[in-house]
């Protein structure tokens, strides 16, 4: 198809995003060009405020504003625990369930050989920076794959010399699911972890 | 109740655009000429039951021509519905009384069945990784812990050796070891279930040999590749071969190297063996796994016989015959002569001829 030469460029740009297709980004790129100029322009430059303002915190390597991120700078969190994640869509997770009140570490990935990441692509050495005689526990909350638990073997051996406590999350049934339907990984390994009621 | 089914539906399967087929609760028996569709029957059974087709095809292969997808349906004795869609591109769908399971391999175990088709005397006369696919496959289906190993310690191998490619220095001992933990411990799981599986198997099939071989002697051993028969001797081992494996650039131990030796009278039968003698080892092990599943699962699971009586003498013929049918429950045989399947199947049995993608029940 011929489109103008900026169309093109710009449907070129958004189908690089993740999960939009060639389809999609046709119509959201359509959709740019009918809008009134001044909604375009809050867009284009919410992606540049964003990409120019943000970094990591300097603590837990989230994505923060300032050189601490709002929890790292809470004084109200505990600080005995850090929950070490891969990504920082999963703190937003385990944020929602307000339940958990210490602090976060995240790895930005996991360890996987096979697309080239190793430990030192991780934010592992920025984990051991944080050791210090107040901290008890470290949980590490990492998908349970393959490679989310190579992760968590790998830290464990790394974090245990260092005199804390290492636990992760429980592997189990989902909530409100039935067992006819759970697949046999989830459910073995539900059986695996069984618990006295 | 038992393992089986009383109804079977197939829409756009290979040859059949539409089937809608009731099945009895014993011996079901499909002849007619050859590429007819008596295969292609046997196999969509296969498909509901082990979610693979046969050997080296690809799913999408099975979609009629002019089709967008496949469907292959059946009713359990218990009621149940289980089903497979496979669609010309894209990945296959199971379902279990029309809902659809995560993961097609979920409806493993549903269906359990022993398959013996020519395509399985690759287990006799095949590669290694002919016979670990055929103990892969009969165990995935028994224990789903098996499966799960199975996929993790694929899944971990893949990633240790992406660590020894392409690299002219030892990566550190702490990126190996969490990988080698997961192999090791899921590896030696692996070897602990095929080991008990064949020791299990092995007096049946020597006994069923021995009747169905002119009392010739069969036994199977398992022969892995490395000496370990733990999980901690396993990663001992792993780590041992590091600067090996670094060189060729894989892992070399570990139960994805392991094999099935199987001797006739001491002799190995992949090497020696007749092409009688081959057969007759094939329908031996698979009497035996059909065994070890009933007691496992605590009833039979479906046989399936594919074009195996044809090539038998009379005397061996008759002696399989015989076999099976003290064993198995439902079975369902392809032959092209109605009259092969000899006496004692053929006294009991509901025979369908099969024409062009049609069935016609003839007693």
């Amino acid at each position: 198809m011929n489109y103008a030469r900026p169309l093109a460029e710009l449907i070129a740009e958004l189908e690089r995003l993740p999960g939009v297709g060639p389809k999609s980004a046709q119509r959201l790129a359509y959709h740019l060009l009918r809008v009134p100029n001044a909604e375009a322009e809050r867009l284009a430059d919410s992606i540049k405020a964003a990409k120019s303002a943000l970094r990591f915190c300097e603590r837990c390597q989230n994505i923060s504003e300032h050189q601490l991120c709002p929890i790292c700078s809470d004084p109200k969190r505990d600080p005995s625990k850090i929950c070490v994640v891969a990504e920082p869509k999963d703190i937003q997770a385990l944020e929602r369930i307000n339940e958990y009140h210490g602090l976060y570490h995240v790895l930005h990935g996991l360890m996987s050989p096979m697309d080239g990441i190793g430990p030192d692509q991780l934010k592992i050495k920025e984990l051991l920076a944080r050791f210090d005689s107040q901290l008890e526990e470290v949980i590490l909350a990492l998908n349970p794959t393959i490679e989310g638990d190579a992760t968590s073997l790998y830290l464990a051996r790394l974090l245990k010399p260092l005199g804390c406590k290492v636990t992760r999350l429980a592997h189990g049934m989902p909530v409100g699911g039935e067992l006819d339907y759970a697949d046999s990984a989830t459910l073995l390994s539900a059986l695996e972890y069984r618990r006295e009621v | 109740m038992g393992f089986g089914l009383s109804h079977l539906r197939l829409e756009n399967y290979r040859n059949y655009e539409h089937l809608d087929l009731e099945l009895a609760p014993g011996f079901n028996v499909f002849y007619g000429r050859n590429a007819q569709g008596k295969t292609n029957l046997l196999e969509s059974i296969a498909l509901l039951s082990t979610t693979r087709i046969l050997r080296g095809k690809k799913d999408h292969e099975v979609v009629r021509s002019g089709a967008e997808f496949a469907f292959v349906e059946g009713e359990l004795l218990d009621g149940a519905h289980i089903s497979i869609s496979v669609p010309l591109s894209g990945r296959k769908r199971a379902a279990l009384n029309r809902n659809h399971l995560p993961r097609a391999a979920d409806l493993l175990g549903r269906l359990p069945s022993v398959c013996i088709t020519t395509e399985d005397l690759a287990f006799v006369r095949g590669e290694p990784a002919d016979r670990r696919l055929a103990l892969d496959l009969a165990l995935s289906a028994l224990y789903p812990s098996y499966l799960r190993d199975l996929t993790i310690y694929k899944r971990a191998v893949e990633q240790r050796n992406a660590l020894l490619k392409e690299r002219d220095y030892m990566p550190s001992a702490a990126e190996m070891e969490p990988w080698e933990i997961e192999i090791a411990q899921h590896g030696s799981s692996l070897r602990n279930a095929r080991l008990q599986y064949l020791k299990d198997l092995q007096p049946i099939a020597a006994a069923a040999h021995e009747e169905i071989g002119r009392n010739e002697h069969l036994s199977m051993n398992y022969a892995p590749c490395d000496a370990s028969t733990s999980a901690e001797e396993l990663l001992r081992a792993l780590e041992g071969a590091r600067r090996a494996d670094l060189a060729r650039g894989g892992t070399s131990v570990g139960p994805h190297r392991d094999d099935v030796v199987l001797l006739i009278d001491g002799k190995e039968v992949r090497l020696f063996g007749s092409q009688g003698q081959q057969r007759t080892t094939l329908i031996a092990y698979q009497i035996g796994s059909m065994e070890v599943a009933s007691n496992v699962l605590g009833d039979p699971p479906i046989l399936l016989l594919d074009d195996m009586l044809s090539d038998l003498d009379a005397t061996r013929r008759k002696l399989l015959s015989e076999a099976v049918s003290r064993r198995a429950s439902q079975a369902l045989l392809t032959c092209t002569e109605l009259e092969a399947v000899g006496d004692a199947i053929g006294k009991v049995a509901v025979a369908f001829e099969v024409e062009a993608g049609k069935l016609v029940r003839r007693n």
